[in-house]
């Protein structure tokens, strides 16, 4: 009758701590309904602009004579103003952002120094086009524009990245860790959760480091193969946290039929 | 004499007055205590009660906020592999 007594207490205890584990991956929050307009924002500012792009390459395309230079220095200048806009933005949100708030300060020093970098070489390429006398040597800038900065394909998808993969090492390394320890304090069995625990980090871990490194040389010609590194790194991280939850459910089980038998 | 004997009833008057009103003050205060005891048992219940409901409700909800999350997770995977495939970065014919 004590051990039974015991057994109710230390799993009643569980069920709190599974109680406050719910409380706390619902206070994660990884996204609200305004992160998600906020987030889709700088996809529809670039497609505004890229109408207004299209425009500016029209007039190029329609132009004659010395006035083609001329008109292709307008549209690279708007080439290059969306760009350092939205990256703008970017360095803004990633102080704003609840989806980037658990960058450590040295995440956020690196993020930044790697958008700041590719804002320098826009700017740099902005000022070359527009003092440039030859039309093919502009014509040639401005597609580096395109393919040495990738703002929109890797920079801009790789920062959000970034931010997802410490958001989840931020959930495991803290509030799951904490909880889990309160588990084990209760006398249950926690090394399965732990492992998976264990795995999910060093997977979002390491699908953080793939995001830096696109950060970083957004030109690389493997960046399409990193972004699947990464989104298998991350696919991990879930199909582990997925397991934490079944070994969870299975804790609430054992209490619901520890609860009838005692009943 | 007969000053003393007009008095007498005047003070038993009293004394029944205080009695009376000894009485109907007890009479209540055990009044009070026998219908509050049963409610004061019952609310000492209560929190154990309302613990075990919350408890049960809070566990019946662990598995759903937990898969929300994940999918939560799910769609920022595809919408930043959505994203990485854009074509905005590719280098228009001049």
């Amino acid at each position: 009758m004590l051990i039974q007594q015991m057994t109710m207490h230390r799993i009643f205890n569980t069920a709190i701590a599974i109680a406050v584990l719910s409380l706390m991956l619902g206070q994660a929050g990884f996204v609200t309904a305004q992160e998600k307009t906020n987030g889709d924002q700088l996809r529809v500012k670039a497609r505004e602009h890229r109408t207004e792009i299209d425009t500016a390459l029209t007039n190029f395309r329609s132009a004659r004579g010395e006035k083609r230079l001329e008109k292709l220095k307008v549209a690279s200048k708007r080439i290059v103003s969306v760009r350092t806009e939205a990256l703008n933005g970017l360095i803004a949100r990633l102080a704003e952002s609840k989806k980037c708030k658990n960058l450590s300060e040295a995440q956020l020093s690196e993020i930044k120094a790697a958008i700041q970098s590719i804002i320098t070489k826009l700017e740099t390429q902005d000022s070359d086009i527009a003092s440039s006398t030859d039309l093919t040597k502009a014509k040639t800038a401005i597609k580096e524009v395109y393919t040495n900065n990738k703002v929109f394909a890797a920079v801009i998808p790789a920062t959000n990245g970034a931010c997802l993969a410490t958001r989840l090492t931020f959930l495991i390394d803290g509030r799951l860790n904490t909880l889990v320890e309160k588990i084990k304090a209760a006398g249950i069995e926690t090394a399965e959760i732990e492992a998976l625990m264990t795995k999910a980090k060093s997977s979002a871990e390491a699908a953080y480091t793939v995001y830096l490194g696109i950060l970083q040389n957004p030109a690389a010609e493997n960046v399409r193969a990193s972004f699947s590194t990464a989104k298998s790194h991350l696919q991990t991280t879930r199909q582990e946290l997925g397991a934490v939850k079944s070994a969870l459910a299975k804790l609430r089980a054992d209490y619901e039929q520890q609860t009838k038998d005692g009943s | 004499m007969p000053e003393q004997t007009g008095v007498e009833p005047k003070s038993k008057s009293v004394a029944w007055l205080v009695v009376a009103l000894l009485l109907i003050f007890f009479t209540s205060v055990f009044l009070w205590y026998y219908f509050n005891k049963p409610t004061t048992e019952t609310a000492s219940n209560s929190p154990a009660t309302d613990q075990a409901a919350t408890k049960d409700t809070e566990l019946s909800t662990v598995s759903n906020q937990i898969s929300s999350t994940l999918e939560e997770l799910e769609s920022e995977i595809a919408a930043i592999t959505s994203d990485a495939n854009s074509t905005d970065d590719d280098a228009p014919n001049l």
